[in-house]
């Protein structure tokens, strides 16, 4: 009996092995397998995006890479009450800092995708050349912005750290690909960036400028000169940029509002290159929008505003004259018994919480090169002057001695300098302008942050440094 | 069955005996513990093999010959009875609750045993210890009842989650719930639905559960294969007696009201100790545009915002959403049926009201429980349950600035509810902007969720040896969540109103059939083997949408809406294969020996290792069974026992083991894809090793009794996440790596101290001590902070505070050397607490005198430390924008102070991050054992002779406390939870009476 028994156990057993293997297999649905994702061009297009959602979160472009530099150096600060967002930021707490490694690398990985798919099988040429120049865009995009906070610019190193961060150029299909690997030197990072730039340029034919352009490339291009004191280059890649966009210069000479208002319309006139939001399902929402930080609920701008905790410092607002239309951004509203200047350029416009987050304006454009002209010195000096005494032409009204008249180049640098924090206040670029140029923050009541202070530079995550033995942390963390 | 097969084998001895009567015994047995007549009870004449069965209303006729002079009544579970028959024609006799025999039937996988066969480790709770209880899911009920099992709500909101563990925490990333099994449906535990914390098991009434068993170690939960290493919990409902119909109903009517309040600052304390907040920055960086330009004016410019200590009014915010809740069950039963078909039919209503406003749980239940024997050979038993459960919630548990229990603690105390005009004052100045009476009155968060667990099985006798048995059953559900913002809240003006809807469906079923042999050889070798397949399946699907721009707030759904926003869906699942066999043999009831093997295959695992092979074997020796210790009279039983096996844990991801292009976000209306993650063809089950020594016994005659348990459980090939480098473009891969160890002992008492008269006093003690560690992760030392060799898997590692600096009132930490700092950075943390108990337990205490009877239950346990989140911002040492616990007015305040609580500082002290609320450590942390009196109960039962006269079987009458008392160091609002406590929904206190009436 006992036998009979055992003898239907096992024959169940192995049929049951049998065909139980194939009862068992599921399929996702909202997900498919590695290998039927990029076979056709839809899912390239799709890949794509998710390049720029990546630059939309709030760890990035969406709110720390702009409030961040903001904050970290001299141009923002937090109110009184608030909600415990950007309070230690305001205060350059020794660990707070931008922390994008993850996410940009993940985009990184998934532009390799791309860069690396021969996208000449599956569509038609211009499409091919358009989606590798975006993925080219995307991926030199994110590996200036992991440079810019990981590492010092070249020739701008402290004790001649020269580290930036991991080169990664191939996509990762398998665990065995995510190998370790050491930082590789500015130098190097910043050569891929010109190069990835440089290939992107011809390759761009689109003219959506929440999509990348060629005068988007263009753009970003001579910002990553100038970071790196290539002057003439610089000058270059600008003037090719300026001739390469359909973006066009706001006057706020005669309508002083015409400044303000610029950051309301959708693309803002003067976007080289704009990261869009869609109101409904792309929104950071009350919690994480930069609507939701720089305005107060109830406060007055009608309809919008949230947490109203990060402010512009005394000592930017300072820098204004009152002929500035600039000025005319702020409003003064009460936030728990504390009076204070508030920036609208977030103010809600797309949807609520909701602003489109302009990446690369003209107005920087001119700036960069009035900055790389005036470097050169000599002659070239007085065509800086011009470039930034025509964007300041735009900001004041006419019968205002608006000018700036120097010979003394180091004059004329400050006065870019201030220029720019007058004119790119609360888009990003505060901290990286003085870092880049080796100077020290300069914070109030709470002291300077020297520039060989280790809180310059972002903290590499701990938990990677541990991971990767190759992987060095930044001095001092 | 077993009632139905002695029936009939009793009727057979009456047809052989009719010749030889010469005169006729009658009479009724009863139990003595319901006073119910006892179907299928035997009464036999003392040495001779005549007998005869009860019938249906408990009544026997029986010819005994002349000579024979005792009679011998006895049925399973009850202790048997000998009666002398002396001039007597009627013997009415009532049999007594053999309570501590260990012939105790208990569940096990796919079968039943008793009690002294067992070789492995069950804890049993039957439904009597928690019938009644006003409890809105079993799980709760478990709780300090069955040694080894910690119960914990993870929030306390009526119906809310909770989580069970057995025997510690072995998995780090995998799931560490049990596994369910109601009435042989495999369940799916954890929520359904977002808008309010939920249970799944709350579909089951709790009072139609007959028995809870759970399966600890691996000799008894084996035979669950991958899905055991957490344990298994087996719930089994009420099953219908023969006999006459019975009714019982029972109407309970009760209040729910909060445990605790947190002091907070009055307006006035408030507005004291912002002023010297603001003062205190003046004095320190002197006149700025924020500071103000002189002393008086940073005075003024404190009392703008708080208000002047002198005339500020109060609002105590706590108060204002909090109420006295009700609760109510009404509870009806019927069982009965005749040797053919029995029936349990149950419906109940439940209503709790949450401390909460707003907030409550409502469901309807309705049971069939039949069984039905078609003839000799075939039977089927069916179980059908359907529920429906509406929840209306509170917001989630997290420190959200609209939820009204962790807000309440905030928001600014000097702002009333309503303004003058009597309209809401809202928006409310500062970061707890919402007025949380009207956000909470004007929000709408509802959960509506249908289920049904049913199950159907036939039984085939193929001999009487062998017995087939095919069983499928379902777990279903459907759950709707609505949620309305309405745009009169200012906060969700902006969207002129939005409305959120999701239906989310479970299917989960499953489908087994088993063969069992049993024999019997030379009367002393008892042999039985079961084998058996079975197939599960769980299926997920959601879809939800959301709209905008709603008319006003009296038009709430989503076909008002404006704008539609967005639509989400969403589907898994996954499938389960398997086969296993076990087999027992006891030898005279002295050594005791079994086997188990499972073999599974799961859709989740890697292509390469997708089926996987687990077992068990334990054996187990009755000492007190050997001659030399047949003389100790007071031993009545002594047995231990020990087992090893292997178990698996299967809860990842329905897809962990696949590479995937998941959906990427969107930009610009366009929809992205990315890899999602990487896959790994290896992936395979974690398993747990474990070792168990047990020791049962019985003493003195069965007043004292209970096991010792001890076990060793190493959990290898945890499935963790292996750390990948982020700039792979991913952050980890599913691998089986990590080992994690857990060990305890656990003593289960049962005494009975007192039974004399009519006064009985019964003890039940359960205590459970437990170690865990982590014996190795991916071959680094630590993943982060918190995962740590040779430390427990749930760790805080802060730094240490050291007090206030008596001179200038700076918050001071320990850095590495021991050395004050006042920034602590990460190589200063450390190991400061786990939130895993050292131990708990429960203690009951039974009181009766006649009519009259008192359970007393309470609960507890210690050695965990929680990280009090919310105190990180209540104790904000006024520092912060909104109010604080009244702990604060102790701060520091000139220099010699000695207090631990630093100086009050608007804002942040150049030079001193940690000064505020901005750096976790040691003060933070507290112990939060506890010990609670979870339950009492003070019932009364009617006298038998006045109960009968109305006509009715019996009417009890009672009133029980829930959380009446706690003793704890733990200032949060309640010890009771797990781990980080940032806005849990506190549990609640609750007072009920009701009546029951059987009839």
């Amino acid at each position: 009996m006992k036998k009979i028994f055992n003898i239907i156990l096992l024959g169940s057993l192995v049929l049951f092995n049998v065909g139980c293997d194939d009862a068992l297999v599921t399929e996702p649905r909202q997900s498919v397998s590695a290998e039927v994702a990029l076979t056709d061009i839809t899912g390239v297009r799709s890949l794509i995006i998710s390049g720029y959602d990546r630059l939309q979160g709030a760890g990035y472009y969406g709110q720390q890479m702009i409030l961040g530099a903001e904050t970290l150096a001299d141009n923002a600060t937090v109110t009184n009450a608030q909600s415990n967002r950007y309070l230690t930021w305001s205060i350059n707490n020794f660990g707070t800092h931008f922390g994008i490694w993850a996410n940009a690398y993940a985009g990184i990985n998934e532009m390799n995708f791309i860069i690396n798919a021969d996208l000449n099988s599956i569509t038609t040429t211009a499409e091919a050349n358009q989606l590798r120049g975006e993925a080219l865009f995307l991926r030199a995009l994110m590996y200036f912005d992991l440079a810019r906070v990981y590492g010092y610019e070249p020739g701008r190193e402290v004790n001649g750290f020269q580290e930036s961060v991991i080169i990664r150029e191939q996509p990762t299909s398998t665990s065995s690909q995510a190998d370790f690997r050491p930082r590789s030197s500015n130098q190097e990072v910043y050569a891929i960036i010109e190069r990835d730039l440089n290939e992107a340029i011809p390759l761009l034919t689109g003219t959506n400028r929440f999509r990348v352009t060629t005068g988007a490339a263009r753009a970003l291009l001579s910002r990553v000169y100038l970071y790196q004191s290539k002057w003439q280059q610089a000058e270059e890649m600008a003037t090719s940029a300026l001739a390469n966009t359909a973006a066009t210069m706001v006057d706020a000479s005669v309508n002083p509002a015409a400044y303000r208002l610029s950051f309301a319309s959708a693309p803002h006139p003067e976007s080289v290159f704009e990261l869009a939001y869609n109101a409904q399902t792309e929104t950071l929402g009350f919690n994480e929008s930069l609507n939701s930080l720089t305005l107060r609920q109830g406060g007055p701008v009608a309809g919008s505003g949230g947490w109203g905790d990060v402010i512009p410092t005394q000592d930017l607002l300072s820098i204004f004259l009152p002929e500035d239309s600039r000025i005319e951004n702020f409003i003064s509203d009460v936030k728990q018994g504390q009076t204070a200047l508030f920036s609208r350029k977030y103010a809600g416009t797309v949807g609520p919480f909701t602003d489109n987050v302009p990446l690369i304006r003209l107005s920087e454009l001119y700036l960069i090169r009035a900055e790389a002209r005036v470097r050169q010195g000599g002659a070239k000096l007085v065509e800086g002057l011009a470039d930034l005494n025509f964007l300041r032409s735009r900001r004041f009204p006419s019968t205002f001695a608006f000018q700036v008249v120097t010979t003394n180049q180091q004059e004329a640098i400050d006065a870019i300098f201030t220029e720019r924090r007058l004119e790119l206040f609360f888009e990003g670029h505060r901290f990286f302008d003085l870092k880049r140029t080796g100077q020290d923050i300069r914070k109030g009541a709470t002291g300077a942050v020297q520039f060989s202070d280790t809180r310059v530079l972002a903290p590499l995550p701990q938990a990677q440094v541990d991971l990767n033995p190759l992987l060095n942390q930044n001095p001092g963390y | 069955m077993r009632k139905v097969l002695l029936l009939g084998l009793a009727l057979l001895f009456v047809g052989a005996s009719a010749f030889a009567q010469s005169r006729v015994v009658t009479g009724t047995v009863i139990s003595a513990d319901d006073r119910l007549p006892v179907p299928g009870a035997s009464v036999t004449v003392k040495g001779s093999t005549i007998g005869v069965a009860t019938d249906l209303d408990g009544r026997y006729s029986l010819s005994v010959p002349e000579g024979n002079n005792v009679l011998v009544f006895s049925f399973i579970g009850l202790r048997s009875q000998e009666q002398a028959i002396g001039n007597r024609s009627v013997i009415n006799v009532t049999l007594e609750s053999d309570i501590t025999s260990l012939n105790e039937v208990v569940i096990t996988g796919y079968g039943t045993t008793v009690k002294r066969e067992l070789t492995g480790a069950i804890a049993s709770v039957k439904g009597e210890a928690f019938e009644n209880m006003p409890v809105q899911s079993f799980d709760r009920a478990l709780q300090g009842r069955a040694a080894g099992v910690q119960v914990t709500a993870t929030s306390g909101a009526p119906g809310g989650g909770i989580n069970v563990r057995v025997r510690g925490v072995g998995s780090i990333n995998a799931g560490n719930e049990p596994l369910y099994i109601i009435d042989g449906v495999q369940v799916a535990s954890g929520g359904l639905g977002s808008q309010a914390s939920n249970n799944l098991l709350n579909s089951i009434n709790p009072n139609d559960i007959q028995s809870i068993e759970v399966l600890k170690d691996a000799a008894t939960a084996a035979i669950y294969g991958a899905q055991a290493a957490n344990g298994v919990v087996i719930i089994t409902t009420k099953k219908g007696k023969a006999g006459k119909t019975q009714f019982n109903l029972t109407v309970q009517e009760g209040t729910v009201n909060r445990i605790r309040k947190i002091p907070v600052m009055s307006a006035e304390q408030l507005a004291t100790i912002k002023i010297e907040a603001f003062e205190n920055r003046f004095n320190r960086i002197g006149p700025s545009a924020t500071n103000g330009t002189s002393l008086e004016d940073a005075r003024q410019r404190a009392i703008n915002v708080y208000g002047d200590p002198a005339t500020v009014q109060n609002t105590d915010w706590q108060d204002a959403v909090y109420r006295t809740g009700r609760s109510r069950t009404v509870d009806f039963s019927a069982n009965g049926g005749d040797d053919k078909t029995k029936f349990f039919l149950s419906t109940s209503y439940n209503l709790n009201e949450g401390q909460i406003i707003k907030s409550d749980f409502e469901r309807g239940t309705v049971r069939l429980n039949l069984d039905h024997r078609a003839n000799e050979r075939l039977s089927f038993d069916v179980n059908m349950s359907l529920a429906t459960t509406t929840q209306n919630g509170a917001i989630a548990d997290g420190a959200f600035i609209n939820s009204p229990f962790f807000a309440a603690l905030f928001t600014l105390p000097n702002q009333p509810i309503f303004r003058e005009d009597g309209e809401y004052n809202a928006p409310l100045p500062g970061t707890f902007g919402y007025n949380l009476v009207q956000s909470v009155e004007f929000e709408t968060r509802r959960l509506v969720r249908n289920q049904t667990v049913s199950s159907m099985a036939a039984n085939y006798k193929i001999s009487d040896k062998l017995r087939w048995r095919s069983f499928i059953g379902i777990d279903y559900a459907f759950a709707r969540d609505d949620n309305y913002r309405d745009a009169r809240v200012p906060q969700f003006a902006p969207t002129g109103g939005s409305a959120f809807v999701a239906g989310r469906t479970l299917l989960n079923w499953n489908t087994n059939h088993t063969i069992s042999y049993t024999d019997v050889f030379n009367d002393v070798h008892r042999l039985s083997v079961l084998g058996g397949t079975e197939f599960r399946v769980e299926e997920n699907e959601e879809f939800s949408a959301s709209g905008q721009g709603f008319p006003n707030g009296l038009f709430r759904s989503l076909q008002n809406a404006a704008t539609p926003t967005a639509v989400n869906g969403f589907y898994t699942t996954w499938r389960l294969g398997s086969f296993f066999m076990n087999a027992k043999y006891d030898y005279n009831d002295k050594f005791l020996a079994s086997a188990t093997a499972r073999y599974d295959g799961s859709s989740r695992f890697g292509a390469n290792n997708r089926w996987g092979l687990f077992y068990s074997a334990a054996g187990a020796y009755r000492i007190s069974s050997e001659d030399f210790l047949k003389d100790v009279t007071w031993l009545e039983d002594l047995k231990i026992r020990a087992s090893y096996g292997v178990t698996g844990n299967s809860n990842i991801g329905n897809f962990a083991s696949r590479a995937l292009f998941g959906s990427g976000g969107d930009y610009v209306n366009l929809p992205g894809i990315r890899p999602s993650q990487l896959g790994n063809d290896d992936l395979t089950w974690e398993r747990a090793e474990t070792w168990n020594f047990g020791l049962d016994f019985a003493l003195f005659g069965n007043r004292v009794y209970g096991s010792a348990e001890v076990y060793d459980r190493k959990n290898k090939d945890l499935l963790l996440n292996a750390a990948l480098p982020n700039d792979s473009g991913f952050g980890s891969i599913t691998t089986n790596i990590g080992k994690v160890q857990n060990q305890g002992i656990e003593l289960e008492l049962n005494t009975v101290n007192i039974d004399r008269g009519n006064f009985k006093w019964s003890t039940a003690f359960n205590i459970s001590f437990q170690r865990n560690e982590i014996l190795e992760l991916d071959g680094r030392e630590n993943i982060g902070n918190t995962l740590r060799v040779g430390f427990p898997v749930s760790i805080y590692w802060q730094a240490e505070y050291a007090g206030v600096n008596p001179a200038d009132g700076r918050a001071m930490y320990r850095d590495t050397l021991n050395n004050i700092t006042y920034n602590p950075q990460g190589r200063d943390l450390k190991y400061v607490g786990s939130p895993l108990p050292r131990g708990f337990g429960g203690l009951t205490n039974t009181f009766s005198y006649k009519g009259l009877s008192l359970e007393v239950f309470f609960q507890g346990q210690w050695g965990n430390e929680n990280l009090n989140n919310t105190a990180f911002f209540t104790d904000a040492a006024g520092g912060a924008g909104w109010n604080q616990t009244v702990s604060q007015l102790g701060r520091w305040r000139q220099p010699g102070d000695i207090t631990s609580i630093p100086k009050a500082y608007e804002g942040v002290e150049p030079g001193v991050t940690g000064s505020r609320a901005n750096t976790f450590s040691t003060r933070q942390i507290e112990d939060a054992s506890y010990i609670r009196l979870k339950q009492v109960t003070l019932g009364y039962n009617l006298p038998a002779s006045l109960v009968s006269r109305m006509n009715l079987r019996a009417v009890r009458f009672f009133v029980q406390g829930i959380n009446l008392l706690t003793f704890t160091a733990y200032t949060g609002f309640d010890p009771e939870i797990l781990a980080t406590d940032i806005g849990r929904y506190p549990q609640s206190k609750q007072l009920t009476g009701g009546l029951t009436v059987s009839f």
